[in-house]
């Protein structure tokens, strides 16, 4: 009786456990995936991965929310995930299932964009950008060795419903793959650089019992490995200066692999002649706006002189140079910024009202990943009933006020922070709207001016007095 | 550039106003300019700081705002003089970083946010306006204000103090000439008011100078120089007595308040002239004052023999306080000034830098240009007038000219008399040769024209009277004559103007960090290795990474790099500057072991060989090795460095220990492979290298910049299987032979022995 009492009440000990660890996320049998392509596309320095998939509702009510988890292992972590009605193009909300526990799978909730009938299907696409699953074999290489980087996914896709039918296309950057894993089943087909495994069919749901088969595919990447750990972002309206002035702070590592003993620069200079593929930052191009002038290029010890710019009304483009290569595994931290005319920026809205509409993030043309983006909006000094509406999800949101060239209570700022984000989501641009009177545009030059007169008045009177003790 | 001549006018009185709003302007104008012809280097290159000292000091006004006063006021600086450290907050002179850090403060209350880098870099020309505005005022009291303003004009664009004071060029001297004009105006004031008032201003420029260069030890002997030389001349009154003791009892208790000054004043031979002085005035006071009350001839003789004794008696004190060393003797910096030989022999860390050498004539011209020859003139008409402060640019003139004949940097201290002197000169050659009416036949008339005529009367009248001054004036009659000097004259000082900008621009706006060259097509290339190599430094080494140089870089590595450094531009510990000299001097497996005592990570040398950049470290080899010789003569000797034939030689003609030493080897390590065999070029001493380039076994090379002017190496770790590292090179130099003879292992094995016997 005893053991049997205490057996059962270890297994509850179990279950709770499990139900802690593992099954935290109870996602209810009511599709199917009557066909799925899953698309790993690894051009980038990161991965992105596309699902186009057929649901079909199998339950007997309508339905709104469809579950997907994405597989991230060690330390790659989900960048942005975004859906889309395949036929209608009409997007869908995805949003990130708190608290699942069950590693190393995310789960994304996504919203149908129509509530979906019973026995009715949708074609979804789903793509997420997924940052750290690619890793550098072997991680220390030479100056002028090829670089390889490394993908290890699962076999068959997860999804939390069954599949009847599916197939998963792995996309390198380059044709040169001297790896893959070749389950020997005949699924597994290679041409050109893109190699596919499947189809496959009646895959069953996820879970932790069944163990996970995953392929490894190596394959040669001549692009740095760019990730910028952190980015600051200001944006800065001038309405006196008609100005709207943006300046960037990177701080930039090359997270390829890792540079084997040291820079030599004799064959540095050699080889640069003929210019072979490296894995070495040697350059970074900004695409602006058009129109974008008094462009510059600093870091922490002064003006780099590398850089070249050239501004027409159509297009602007920052091209910039480190101050030297920057290895896998080196550092370097810089600061661009420019100018534009804040007319392309700014409307005006009803009364007071001002609609600024810029874009989120802009970065180099170079694939990138970011670690954390704080984005600044400074909105001149007395703008009021600011609201703002963010192309991507936004981590963390402040307001301050930013002290800066004679204010007197310092400008509205609204302080933005995304953390890993990849440069799929550069170009998407922020509205934000304030209010902003007369009265307040007036209050620096009145400022200035009261003060002025009051230095004036003080010295006036100051010269009138006599302080002498005896004539 | 006219002064305002009340000649035009029939009433000066009437338009005095007219005459302030225009010498306003025209000051403004003057510091405008002054200002405007120090930018150079900020248009043509960036808003950077210059040169090596400057480099500190915006790191420590860095410091300074950053962690507040108290903080830097205690600043034990931990990442210089590894592993010594250095107690920086009392061991420099505050008073530059304190200004930029209070305009700093003060910019920001008024909501002005303006980078400290950009504050220290335009501190300098700020000053210089401030500068032209303190010699106005000196030059007023001398002559009038038409002398005034020629003397800020020249003053504000004499290359001779812009050499100091470019944009970016953020040392003490930027604010301290502004200072010592102020001092020197505010001193003239006293001494001719007999204020305690303006005696107690002057001792708080003087404490602000004091704050803020060394140099201020000029200013603490000539003011009782020009004191004791009244006296001499029988000038002593009580007003230069009520000035002088103001001055220096607040001053010197003011000055004492500088953690490095200390008690310096009471205690070192270079202060003991102002204390003397100051007990000698009291003396000469009392003596005044019994004499007006006992009117004894004997008696005063009596008492001109007891101060005579007094004298004596405080001077034999001074000597035997010296001799026992209470007081400091002079120190090696000030025997340099009075034999030029002195530092080469017994201080070559003084001698080895350029500034501290003796000043080639031609560069009188070049940094003053006619305001050399202008400059005569200008003290003897402060001889035909000497009143007590002419008497002061006499003396302070006689000093400097002497100074800056010593040493190059002095040439500083020298160009504001000049500048005074030469203003004098061209304001009385323009008030004579101006004047538009041609005197009359003598007659009473003429001397009503010149109201300055009754003054030097005046001065005349007093005891010492000279013979220029009973010199019957003489007018110019002839319109040619006044026109044809006149002209000449402002020929002269368009070409002034010339000179000064085309100096200023070729050969003091270099930020020397920077290196400009042009392209084929004419465009302005940068050489910016230096900055490259520290940035990678900063960015791609642990934080508290040990960087071993030469000293010159130590405070740029410290500045840009960020990183420890063993020594630096602050050369205050001579054997630690030899130990590293040695390193550099000696051979791989000495230098190794001083290398790893002393915990450091990286080397870094500078070397010009292949863009021909002159100031690496090849050619300052030889102080390095002079000033480790001097420490360890057994170890280290120069002769040993040339050839038989006496040359200073690096190519194949080399001495073994020149080859050997690390220095060498971190020069021309893998430089030969740039070129095709046998021809590798060292641009800057045109030397043909050996075709064998030198081998490293304790080094990795880590870092070469783009143009390869500096060489950043790695010190190898010890060993992994507890060899050393000369058997390590020569065991895997043996493998690779043998992998590429691909032959049998036998032979491979032979070569390999025979590379490890060696």
């Amino acid at each position: 009786m005893r053991p049997l009492h205490s057996r059962a009440s270890l297994c509850a000990t179990l279950l709770l456990a499990a139900s802690h660890l593992g099954f935290s996320l109870e996602v209810p049998q009511v599709y199917k995936n009557t066909n799925l392509l899953r698309t790993i596309d690894a051009a980038k320095g990161y991965v992105k991965e596309t699902i186009a998939v057929i649901i079909e509702n199998t339950s007997d009510k309508p339905q709104t929310e469809y579950y997907l988890p994405f597989s991230v292992p060690g330390s790659s972590a989900v960048s942005y995930v975004e859906c889309k009605d395949k036929k209608e193009g009409t997007p869908c909300k995805a949003e990130p299932v708190d608290d699942a526990t069950d590693y190393p799978l995310k789960y994304y909730r996504i919203t149908l964009p129509a509530t979906l009938k019973p026995k009715a299907q949708v074609t979804l696409t789903i793509s997420a950008g997924i940052t750290g699953a690619l890793e550098p074999i072997p991680a220390v290489i030479g100056q002028s060795d090829k670089q390889f980087l490394s993908y290890t996914g699962d076999r068959y896709a997860p999804s939390a419903y069954l599949t009847e039918k599916q197939k998963t296309k792995f996309r390198a950057a380059n044709g040169e793959i001297p790896d893959y894993t070749d389950f020997g089943e005949k699924d597994v087909d290679k041409s050109g650089y893109i190699i596919t495994y499947g189809p496959y069919d009646n895959i069953k749901p996820w879970s932790s019992e069944s163990k996970a088969e995953k392929f490894t595919v190596r394959f040669e990447f001549t692009l740095p490995v760019i990730y910028m750990e952190k980015l600051e972002r200001d944006v800065e309206v001038s309405h006196w200066g008609n100005n709207l002035a943006v300046e960037e702070r990177y701080w930039m590592t090359n997270n390829g692999a890792k540079l084997k003993d040291q820079f030599s620069r004799l064959a540095w200079a050699t080889t640069s002649y003929y210019n072979p593929p490296t894995a070495a930052i040697k350059s970074l191009l900004f695409p602006l706006r058009g129109g974008s002038k008094d462009a510059y290029y600093t870091d922490e010890v002064g003006n780099v002189s590398t850089s070249k710019f050239r501004s027409d009304s159509r297009e602007a483009i920052l091209d910039i140079k480190p101050r030297y290569p920057i290895f896998g595994g080196w550092n370097y931290s810089f600061i661009v910024g420019w100018n534009n005319d804040l007319p392309d920026f700014l409307r005006k809205g009803k009364g007071d009202g001002y609609i600024l509409k810029v874009p989120l993030l802009q970065g180099p043309s170079q694939s990138t990943t970011y670690g954390s983006v704080e984005v600044k909006i400074i909105l001149p000094e007395g703008a009021t009933d600011v609201t703002y509406s963010a192309p991507f999800p936004v981590d963390k949101e402040e307001r301050l006020l930013h002290k800066t060239f004679m204010d007197t209570l310092g400008r509205t700022t609204i302080k933005l922070t995304i953390n890993n984000v990849v440069d799929d989501l550069k170009n998407r641009d922020i509205i934000v709207t304030y209010k902003y009177s007369t009265s307040a545009a007036l209050r620096k030059p009145l400022v200035v001016l009261a003060s002025v007169f009051g230095v004036y008045l003080v010295s006036a009177l100051l010269t009138r007095i006599d302080l002498s003790i005896g004539k | 550039m006219a002064p305002v001549k009340p000649s035009f006018f029939k009433d000066p009185a009437s338009t005095q106003n007219v005459r302030a709003i225009l010498r306003v302007v025209i000051l403004l104008t003057i510091a405008a300019a002054s200002i405007s012809s120090r930018l150079f280097s900020v248009i043509r290159f960036e808003s950077i700081i210059h040169e090596f000292d400057p480099w500190f000091n915006f790191r420590a006004s860095k410091y300074l705002v950053k962690n507040g006063f108290f903080d830097f006021w205690n600043w034990f600086d931990d990442r210089t003089w590894y592993p010594l450290g250095r107690v920086t907050g009392g061991t420099l002179y505050p008073g530059l970083m304190v200004t930029s850090g209070a305009i700093w403060h003060m910019l920001r209350m008024i909501s002005l946010p303006v980078d400290i880098r950009n504050i220290c870099v335009l501190l300098a020309p700020g000053f210089s306006g401030l500068t032209a505005f303190a010699t106005y005022l000196f030059t007023k009291e001398m002559k009038d204000s038409s002398a005034g303003l020629l003397a800020a004009a020249f003053m504000g664009i004499a290359p001779g103090y812009i050499s100091r004071s470019v944009a970016g060029s953020y040392d003490n001297e930027a604010i301290a000439i502004f200072l010592l004009m102020f001092t020197f105006y505010l001193w003239i004031k006293a001494a001719k008011l007999g204020s305690a008032l303006w005696g107690g201003l002057c001792a708080l420029f003087y404490f602000y100078m004091v704050s803020a260069w060394g140099g201020y030890v000029f200013i603490t002997n000539l003011i009782p120089l020009h004191v004791f030389v009244l006296i001499l001349m029988g000038r002593y009154s009580g007003r230069i007595y009520v000035a002088y003791s103001s001055w220096y009892a607040l001053g010197t208790l003011a000055s004492m308040q500088i953690p490095f000054v200390g008690f310096l004043p009471i205690r070192t031979s270079e202060h003991m002239a102002a204390l003397g002085i100051f007990g000698l005035i009291q003396l000469v006071a009392f003596v005044d004052y019994l004499r007006g009350q006992v009117p004894s001839k004997q008696f005063n003789t009596l008492l001109r023999a007891l101060v005579i004794l007094i004298a004596i008696v405080a001077f034999s004190g001074l000597v035997l306080l010296t001799v026992t060393g209470v007081i400091a003797p002079w120190s090696g910096r000030f025997y340099s000034l009075w034999d030029t030989g002195y530092a080469k022999i017994h201080i070559p860390i003084i001698a080895s830098v350029s500034e501290h050498q003796p000043t080639a004539w031609p560069s009188f011209f070049f940094d003053l240009n006619f305001l050399i020859w202008l400059f005569p003139a200008g003290v003897y008409l402060c001889f035909r007038q000497l009143r007590d402060e002419h008497v002061f640019v006499v003396v302070y003139s006689v000093m400097a000219s002497y100074f800056s004949g010593v040493m190059v940097r002095l040439m500083l201290t020298l160009t504001p008399i000049v500048c005074v002197a030469a203003a004098i000169t061209v304001s009385s050659i323009l008030d004579t040769y101006l004047e538009i009416d041609s005197p009359e036949e003598p007659d009473p008339d003429a001397e009503h024209k010149k109201p300055k005529k009754e003054k030097v009367k005046e001065v005349g009248g007093s005891p010492g009277g000279f013979l220029s001054s009973k010199a019957p004036y003489i007018g110019i009659y002839s319109i040619t004559s006044k026109i044809a000097v006149v002209a000449a004259f402002s020929v002269y000082l368009v070409l002034f103007v010339l000179h000064c900008t085309w100096v200023t621009s070729n050969a003091y706006s270099s930020p020397s960090v920077v290196l400009a060259s042009r392209m084929p097509d004419g465009s302005q290339h940068i050489i910016d290795d230096f900055r490259e190599a520290y940035y990678w430094l900063r960015k791609n080494t642990p934080y508290d990474a040990k960087v071993m140089s030469w000293w010159d870089y130590g405070y740029q590595i410290g500045g840009m790099a960020d990183r420890t450094t063993l020594v630096d531009n602050n050369t205050w510990n001579n054997t630690h500057i030899a130990t590293v000299g040695k390193a550099m001097a000696s051979g791989e497996a000495v230098s190794y072991e001083i290398l790893r005592k002393h915990e450091v990570d990286y080397v870094l040398v500078i070397f010009g060989g292949l863009l021909g950049y002159s100031g690496d470290d090849i050619n300052k080899f030889l102080w390095m090795v002079r000033i480790a010789e001097g420490v360890w003569p057994d170890e280290v000797q120069e002769r040993k460095f040339f050839t038989a034939r006496g040359e200073y030689k690096v190519d194949g003609d080399a001495t073994d220990t020149m080859k050997n030493s690390l220095m060498y080897k971190m020069s021309y390590y893998n430089y030969q492979s740039l070129f095709p065999p046998g021809q590798a070029q060292d641009r800057v001493r045109g030397a043909k290298l050996p075709a064998e380039g030198p081998v490293l076994h304790t080094l990795d090379e880590a870092f070469t910049s783009e143009n390869w002017i500096v060489r950043i190496y790695k010190v190898k770790d010890l060993d992994a299987f507890g060899r050393d590292h000369f058997s390590v090179t020569a065991f895997e130099g043996g493998k690779k032979k043998a992998k590429k003879g691909g032959l049998g292992g036998r032979a491979a094995g032979k070569r390999g022995r025979r590379v490890l016997r060696v």
